[in-house]
């Protein structure tokens, strides 16, 4: 268990980031900070100070020259030695004071201050004949080793005091990451993971242990998710687009391999030299938000299509309505008519036949509208019969139909190809003017071909909007079923309509 | 029975099984001549100018211009113009909508021929026509009191519409960019003029009695 290392044997180093390991075992541990703590001191040692240096080397030379010129009786009379200490001394004294100034040399300086103090004080009892200059300088030094460890000890306190507070607060911190009821974790630039709290690594189904190290691909995400996206790209673009990261819905995967959507903010940890380090992701489960939407979203287009459904019947209901009034107006003035001249008797005849099977047609239509289930069960060809006499009762247009072949198709393309001959024919109906429109129906083994065609005023296809018509839900309905339709209609010239549908799947169908 | 000179009729109806119907029953009758066809109000009021029927019989739901427009219009223009109304709809707003505009009769979708060559003969002479359902509309409308909305402002009928949306006093200010106290001093004055008590009753009232469209 990390939690087991003892803080008081490992320097924690907040400046690398890197200690907060749990996979490592201690002693690599323990070696890693030591080869970093080397590395840091090469690295400190290497530092070119130039302008420190080269101050001092031209103090120094002037203040030799300055002493050559103007003392040299006294520095001939054999004293110049003395001079030379002293100048060691205050050397010391002030690189140390220059040293104690900055928190991460304080020591350092601390400890020059000891030569410094030894060679001024050697320098100086020398220098005015006192004869107990040793002594005196040893005390001077003494005394400074002892104020020079005193006051190392209070710095060490006050670091370990730091430490202790770190520690305490890096415990802290932990606690709240593995217990967050978020997925924290950082990965690296190439996607594999540093790190993962526990929450993360229980929320996949995985062991802390089987995660790091690994890629995130083809372990909490699929290699190529349902919207297509590669993972191998995905640490790239969050490095080029974070803003888009910030709030992420992704698919992600469990180990038993189901399906989990997570809300991501992903944010990209660049250095220094703006180089992407890391990347840090705190995920949270959305998998629970995303089913609801989408069951949401499934009843709102359930409740579009009853609202449809509701408004085809009800516009059926007034279709029949209207053809049954017509009907009993010609069926109540026929007797009339029939005294005045039998030929348009017979043939006022016929057109109550019409209406009354067009009648009897939209109110089949109607039912189907009112339980589309029973589509299911109806022969294509039937169907499509049944909406060309109901409009031949309710638009007066006489519409011939086809049928080729013996049509064996899945039920969900007998459905589309029956609405989009419904919506076709409404338009004819509605819409085109036309003296008379065809349908043909062509069946052969794996492939149909459905053909509307009439002698309408056409329309401009570039002019039209693409939902007028009901032109979108015909090819939404062709679309669903992988056919293609063909729409070709100019002014003054009809309509025609062609739907190609073909089985793909190779399967014989029965 | 010959005359001279033949009722000219003319038929508005989007249906054209509708207009096919009636115009049989039209062929059948020497002294009605149906001059014309349309199926729209727009086409109506093009043929009127042309044909100048004697009577129009109109159906009030088509499409690009309604019956009841199409009404208006033309007897605005041609007032001897006899229009018979021909419709499925027994709704109120539909009857008066029509008797406004200046129909002459109201008859229904399930009328018999003779009763509408009846209608069409006695609009000549100037006689209205009205179907049974469509005067007991007319007779409880009268019967019945009349409704208190007709002093309620503007901004209290948007409200009240905004209310039969089902929205909420906080949505209503946010939609119309006005404050809640604002929105709750409407509302109570609408509840008052309604003579009800309560938020659900106004919607109840205003949706029952078409207050709001």
């Amino acid at each position: 268990m990390p939690d087991k290392i003892n803080p008081e044997k490992i320097d924690y180093d907040i400046d690398e980031g890197d200690y907060y390991r749990p996979d490592k075992k201690i002693k690599e541990l323990h070696q890693e900070l030591r080869d970093l703590r080397k590395e840091q001191r090469r690295r400190k040692q290497n530092e070119p100070r130039p302008n420190r240096s080269v101050f001092w080397g031209l103090l120094l030379i002037l203040v030799a020259v300055l002493i050559i010129l103007t003392q040299w009786h006294w520095l001939s009379s054999g004293d110049w030695w003395k001079a030379f200490l002293i100048g060691l001394g205050f050397i010391y004294i002030i690189e140390s004071v220059i040293d104690f100034a900055d928190v991460k040399t304080r020591s350092h300086g601390l400890r020059r201050l000891i030569p410094g103090f030894i060679f001024l004080f050697v320098g100086f009892g020398f220098l005015i004949n006192f004869n107990n200059a040793w002594p005196v300088a040893l005390i001077a030094a003494g005394v400074a080793i002892l104020f020079t460890s005193w006051f190392l000890q209070r710095e060490i306190q006050k670091r370990k005091v730091t430490q202790e507070s770190l520690h305490e607060s890096e415990v802290k911190y932990r606690h709240i990451i593995d217990n967050a009821n978020s997925v924290i974790m950082e990965i690296d630039t190439i996607g594999n993971i540093t790190f993962i709290n526990k929450f993360g690594a229980d929320f996949f189904g995985f062991g802390e242990q089987e995660l790091l190290a690994h890629n995130i691909a083809g372990t909490i995400l699929p290699y190529f998710t349902s919207a297509g996206q590669v993972p191998d790209k995905l640490v790239a673009d969050i490095a080029a687009n974070p803003a888009k990261y910030l709030h992420y819905e992704q698919e992600n995967l469990r180990k038993n391999g189901d399906k989990v959507w997570i809300t991501w903010t992903y944010k990209p940890i660049f250095d220094e030299a703006n180089n992407l380090k890391e990347v840090l992701c705190i995920g949270i489960d959305s998998t629970q938000q995303k089913k609801t939407e989408e069951s949401e979203a499934l009843q709102l287009k359930e409740k579009t299509a009853e609202e449809e459904r509701i408004r085809l019947a009800r516009d059926l209901h007034d279709a029949v309505s209207q053809t049954l009034f017509s009907t009993s107006l010609i069926a109540e003035v026929l007797p009339r008519l029939w005294e005045r001249n039998k030929d348009e008797g017979l043939q006022k005849l016929e057109e109550v036949r019409q209406l009354t099977r067009g009648a009897l047609a939209e109110m089949r239509t109607l039912l189907f509208e009112l339980r589309p289930a029973a589509l299911a069960d109806a022969e294509l060809s039937d169907l499509l019969r049944q909406l060309s006499e109901s409009v031949i009762g309710r638009a007066r247009v006489p519409i011939t139909l086809e049928v080729e072949g013996n049509c064996v198709i899945p039920t969900d393309v007998k459905i589309a190809l029956y609405r989009i001959a419904q919506e076709a024919l409404n338009n004819i109906a509605k819409h085109s003017g036309a003296s008379r429109a065809q349908i043909s129906l062509r069946c052969q083994p794996h492939q149909v071909s459905l053909d509307i065609i009439d002698n309408g005023h056409g329309f401009d296809i570039t002019k039209v909007a693409p939902g007028s018509f009901g032109l979108g839900n015909m090819n939404e309905r062709a679309n669903h079923i992988g056919a293609a339709l063909k729409i070709d209609s100019k002014v003054g010239e009809g309509t025609e309509i062609t739907v190609n549908w073909q089985d793909n799947t190779g399967e014989v169908l029965k | 029975m010959t005359q001279l000179n033949p009722i000219r009729v003319l038929l508005v109806d989007d249906h054209m099984v509708v207009r096919s119907g009636l115009s049989t029953v039209l062929s059948v009758f020497d002294d009605l001549k149906l001059v014309g066809e349309a199926g729209d109000g727009e086409e109506a009021v093009r043929l009127c100018e042309r044909l100048q029927p004697d009577v129009i019989l109109m159906d009030l739901l088509m499409p690009k211009m309604d019956g009841v427009t199409a009404i208006k219009s033309i007897k605005a223009r041609w007032p001897q113009i006899q229009i018979i109304a021909l419709t499925s709809f027994k709704e109120k707003e539909y009857v008066e909508g029509a008797l406004k505009a200046g129909a002459n009769g109201y008859l229904l979708k399930d009328v018999s021929a003779e009763e509408l060559v009846n209608a069409i003969r006695r609009a000549v002479a100037g006689q209205p026509s009205l179907s049974p359902e469509a005067a007991r509309v007319l007779m409880k409308n009268v019967s019945e009191p009349a409704l208190p909305h007709q002093d309620m402002t503007g901004r209290e009928l948007e409200i009240l519409a905004l209310m039969v949306e089902g929205l909420s006093n906080n949505e209503i200010a946010e939609r119309l960019i006005v404050s809640q106290s604002t929105v709750k001093f409407h509302v109570s004055n609408i509840l008052s003029k309604l003579g009800v008590t309560g938020r659900t009753e106004a919607v109840a009232l205003a949706v029952k009695h078409h207050l709001v469209k």
